[in-house]
């Protein structure tokens, strides 16, 4: 166009810069903008050139005026955004027209996303938050194993830490550590504080710095050195007040005293999280009392890796310590071998395939619901095709139509999804309510990164569920939506999108219960196990006896005046209780006179107990005796066994005569005199484990004993006159954790009992959600064939037919998800596998049960609208056009 | 449609174009009001049916050697405007139009 003439470089810039802020304008616009825009320019510039009038001042005043172009352009750019806010306020005013589906919607969402909200800060604050100690990932425990079973790790005795102290290459500190617990006299009131007892490198390993005093040296290690504690935040407060001057000062103990050297951070966590979550008191060994035996084992290991030696290198170096150990000491460590553990897998490895699985039932239950919620929104849409329409021929673009949808649908999600962090923040507390023995529970809250999750989750959702429908309504046939009028019109299309929805909502929801459903059966399979003692009606508490002579005579004092007190049948006590597992005492035992190879020592737990036990407990004799009152020192030394102990290793022979021996703090034999019942002392899922008792008149090493109390009635109504009764025998006498056995055993089962009620709630909720779900297609469909219905029944159909032809549209959709949900269950539920007890992943009555409740379910919400199908009036459905 | 804002800008635009048509930098030269304002009102007043506008004939261009511009003109809506917009401003009215160029059809 401008051929002939040389192009001003001025010139070219000026339309290069309209041509660049033309593509920020609408297509439509764009074009004609910039050719006319561009023609002006030039144009101008021409006529001046030919009039000889392109003077520099000029050319300077059309530059300037190009600029004109980009305020030009910022016109077109206000407009948008101005459209733009215009499509909010029309999202935001959208659902308050449909107010009940809104309503639906925003619950089911706030459901759904409180759900995965509540259960992602268990996740991220148990599972990936690294633990609070600084450079956490190089701490590890070192446990104990059996060459031949790499599934268990186990404690480790004092002579062997201090080798592998002495000889390993790996780590900066190694401590080793075990539960304790001092008796503190607080102004004339003995409390009982539990703690933790550990080698002089304990807080060097965890590299947590005391805020008062110090933490131990290698010389507070010493025999014969003062005996110093560090106390807790929590015991700083409350009984000193949080006075400065506690260190250095003596605190009186039941014994003699202890001094106070320092005082840890609020929040210092006992590292393996075993024995509670915050320890109170931390003592140190001495020297003197770790002992000669090899054999003895109870004590856990804590160590900090050097910077530059891996996992992997630690592992090798303590293998072959173990192996140098094995050769050196074959009577104790021949089969041993050493396994190193990540404290983080260590604190949470065991429940973090629980956690992933419920996870991913609660993610289904949000794809069920973002389903359902855009099913509702596909029946809205259908109502509001003709607005989309008309909308349309008046020229507003597709993408404007679908970004208003999904603006509409992103406020009501996150609508929801506020809703839903509210609901989450009672959600996780009531999750740590019923797992009290879930790892790090205590560190479980709302922050930051939860509350990013629940945003992003909260906006995935508004997207996913609206993007169906905002698509479907992008491609509105415009004709024949004008011309359906009010009543809109459902294409082929969306009525396979909505059968499609129903399908997956079946087979999800049906996958999920049939979880839930195993389950259940294997949390009743172990609430049904006999544990081999009668755990109803049962009392406990815990004593803490001085150790001597005087103890026998304390405890029979305490049994007898107990058992006279009126509603106490049987009083029992016993140094290691069923289920609560403290004090657990493993022993290698030899049976004098029956051959038996000298690398199988007969391990067997051992326990002191009074006449009375076996009686509270119900446990019963299974041939011989157990024992009386005769049983007492200077007494021939007596024991009962348990039938697993015979069953292993008495290879057929009479137990009763023989002489077992074995030593703990000193070595001694006794005659086997009674076989009882094994029972089952970690939890219901482990079998009985091999056993001996011993009169705790004749042998008596714990200084903790445990009292049963079996009652005539309600095992709590007799408490408090017991603890009277103790009280006034023994003022100084220590008794706490007071608990029935039905407690006990409840406890160690709450962990199934979470799995099971979690996968319950949710897969229950999936279930009515995909009922609810397939109710609202049907009712939808039904109102949309009125017209329809009005015919065929015109023509003769009965009502009966009308029926059963909406129930069969329900079904057809139910079959084919269920179908599917059986196939994805029969490939998924595996993952199951270890947290099932007696139950097989594939379990034929939960196979068939589950798909008959969702059959039923369905059955039902199928019946519903096709009874008012049926129950129209032919004569008015037709003339309703 | 709409009654248009009258401000000042808008009357000198009206009384550019009573003259007979013109193009964007005619209209910018005649009022003297920087392009930033004269485009966006041009499509306002086109939005309120009170000027129409038209590419002139691709062969026009070409005789006279330079790229087609696009020419505004009052509607029938536009020159009652116009009217009210002499009475409102009758400065406007004598106003000298400079560097007014011939109608091109």
């Amino acid at each position: 166009m401008t051929s002939g003439h040389r192009p001003s470089p001025l010139l070219a810039a000026c339309v290069a810069l309209i041509r660049v802020v033309g593509h920020t304008l609408p297509k439509v616009e764009r074009t004609d903008w910039v050719m006319e825009w561009s023609a002006e320019m030039r144009g101008e510039w021409l006529d001046l050139e030919e009039r000889g009038q392109l003077t520099l001042l000029k050319r300077v005043a059309l530059a300037r005026r190009s600029l004109g172009a980009v305020v030009d352009a910022a016109h077109f750019w206000i407009e948008a955004l101005l459209m733009t806010l215009f499509d909010f306020r029309t999202a935001l005013r959208a659902p308050l027209r449909d107010l009940r589906t809104t309503i639906v919607v925003v619950l089911t969402l706030a459901l759904s996303i409180g759900a995965n909200t509540a259960l992602f800060s268990v996740i991220y604050n148990v599972l990936l938050r690294p633990l609070a100690y600084p450079e956490a990932n190089r701490l590890v425990m070192i446990w104990d194993q059996p060459m031949d079973d790499p599934e268990i790790t186990s404690v480790i005795s004092p002579r062997n830490f201090e080798d592998w102290h002495e000889q390993n290459s790996s780590f900066e500190h190694l401590a080793a550590f075990n539960l304790w617990a001092v008796t503190f006299d607080f102004r004339g009131e003995l409390q009982r504080v539990p703690g933790i007892i550990a080698t002089g490198e304990y807080f060097q390993a965890l590299q947590v710095q005391p805020i008062l005093g110090r933490v131990f040296t290698p010389e507070d290690n010493r025999s014969g050195a003062e005996a110093v504690v560090v106390i807790s935040h929590g015991l700083w407060q409350r009984q000193f007040g949080g006075d400065s001057s506690i260190v250095g000062r003596a605190v009186p103990t039941s014994r003699s005293g202890v001094t106070v050297i320092g005082v840890m951070p609020p929040g210092f966590r006992d590292p393996g999280g075993f024995f509670f979550a915050t320890p109170d008191v931390w003592g140190t060994f001495r020297r003197d009392f770790l002992g000669e035996n090899r054999r003895s084992h109870w004590m856990r290991t804590v160590a900090r890796l050097k910077p530059e030696v891996t996992f992997e290198q630690a592992q090798a170096d303590m293998t072959a310590i173990a192996a140098r150990l094995a050769e050196a000491y074959p009577e104790s460590n021949t089969g041993q071998t050493v396994k190193v553990v990540p404290l983080h897998e260590q604190v949470v490895g065991d429940v973090r395939l629980e956690l992933w699985i419920l996870t991913g039932a609660v993610a289904l239950v949000l794809l069920i619901a973002c389903a359902n919620v855009a099913n509702l929104m596909l029946s809205r849409a259908v109502s509001r095709n003709q607005e989309f329409a008309v909308r349309t021929a008046l020229g507003a673009a597709r993408t404007r139509i679908v970004g208003q949808l999904l603006a509409e649908n992103v406020v009501l999600a996150l609508i929801g999804g506020a809703g839903g962090v509210a609901l989450a923040h009672w959600g996780a507390r009531a999750l740590i309510g019923l797992a009290p023995d879930l790892p790090r529970a205590e560190t479980v809250v709302l922050n930051a990164p939860v509350l990013v999750f629940a945003l992003t989750v909260t906006i995935a959702t508004g997207v996913v569920f609206g993007l169906a429908p905002a698509l479907q309504a992008g491609g509105v046939d415009l004709h024949a939506a004008l011309k359906a009028g009010g009543r809109g019109s459902e294409g082929h299309d969306r009525r396979r999108l909505r059968s499609t929805l129903i399908v997956s909502e079946v087979a999800l929801s049906l996958l999920l219960l049939i979880g839930a459903g195993l389950l259940t059966k294997s949390f009743l399979e172990l609430r049904g196990t006999d544990p081999g003692f009668d755990e109803s009606n049962v009392l406990t508490l815990r004593l803490n006896l001085s150790r001597g002579e005087s103890a026998t005579d304390a405890l029979r004092a305490v049994v007898e005046r107990v058992e006279q007190l009126p509603d106490v049948e049987y009083a029992g006590a016993v140094s290691s209780l069923p289920i609560r597992g403290l004090n657990n005492v493993g022993l290698g035992w030899t049976i004098n006179g029956l051959e038996t190879p000298l690398t199988e020592s007969l391990n067997s737990f051992y326990r002191e107990i009074t006449p009375d036990y076996f009686s509270a407990m119900r446990i019963p004799t299974l041939s011989g005796r157990t024992f009386s009152d005769m049983d007492r020192d200077g007494a021939p030394p007596v024991a009962v066994v348990n039938d697993e102990f015979v069953r292993r290793y008495m290879n057929g022979e009479d137990p009763i005569g023989k002489q077992v021996s074995s030593s703990f703090a000193a070595p001694f034999t006794a005659e086997i005199v009674g076989v009882v019942r094994g029972v089952q002392y970690h939890n219901l899922e482990t079998p009985p484990d091999p056993e001996v008792y011993v009169p705790h008149a004749q042998l008596h090493f714990l200084g903790v004993m445990f009292l049963a109390v079996r009652t005539a009635g309600d095992p709590l109504a007799p408490a408090t006159a017991i603890r009277g009764t103790l009280r006034e025998l023994y003022p100084n006498m220590v008794v706490d954790e007071v608990a029935t056995m039905e407690q006990l055993v409840a406890t160690s089962v709450a962990r199934p009992r979470f799995n099971m009620l979690l996968t319950g709630i949710f897969s229950i909720t999936a279930l009515l959600l995909a009922g609810v779900g397939l109710y609202a297609v049907l009712a939808y469909s039904v109102t949309r064939r009125v017209h329809e219905v009005g015919i065929r029944m015109a023509l003769g159909a009965s009502g009966r037919s009308v029926q059963r032809m909406i129930v069969l549209d329900g079904m057809k959709l139910v079959v084919v998800g269920g179908a599917l949900g059986l196939g994805a269950a029969f490939a998924l539920t595996r993952v199951l596998q270890s947290l099932l007890f007696n139950v097989a992943v594939t379990d034929p009555a939960t196979f068939v049960i589950v798909p008959a409740v969702v059959i039923a379910v369905a059955a039902l919400a199928s019946y519903l609208p096709a009874r008012r199908a049926a129950a129209l009036d032919p004569n008015t459905a037709l003339r309703q056009e | 449609m709409s009654r248009i804002q009258l401000t000042y800008s808008t009357a000198a635009v009206l009384n550019a174009l009573g003259n007979g048509p013109r193009y964007g930098f005619d209209i910018i030269n005649a009022t003297g009001l920087p392009s930033g304002t004269i485009y966006p009102m041009l499509r306002r007043l086109q939005r309120s049916g009170i000027v129409t506008s038209r590419w002139e004939e691709a062969a026009d261009a070409h005789r006279r050697q330079r790229p087609q511009r696009k020419y505004y003109t009052l509607t029938a809506k536009g020159e009652t405007a116009l009217a009210d917009a002499l009475q409102r401003f009758p400065a406007l009215a004598g106003a000298a139009l400079p560097d007014g160029v011939p109608n091109p059809r």
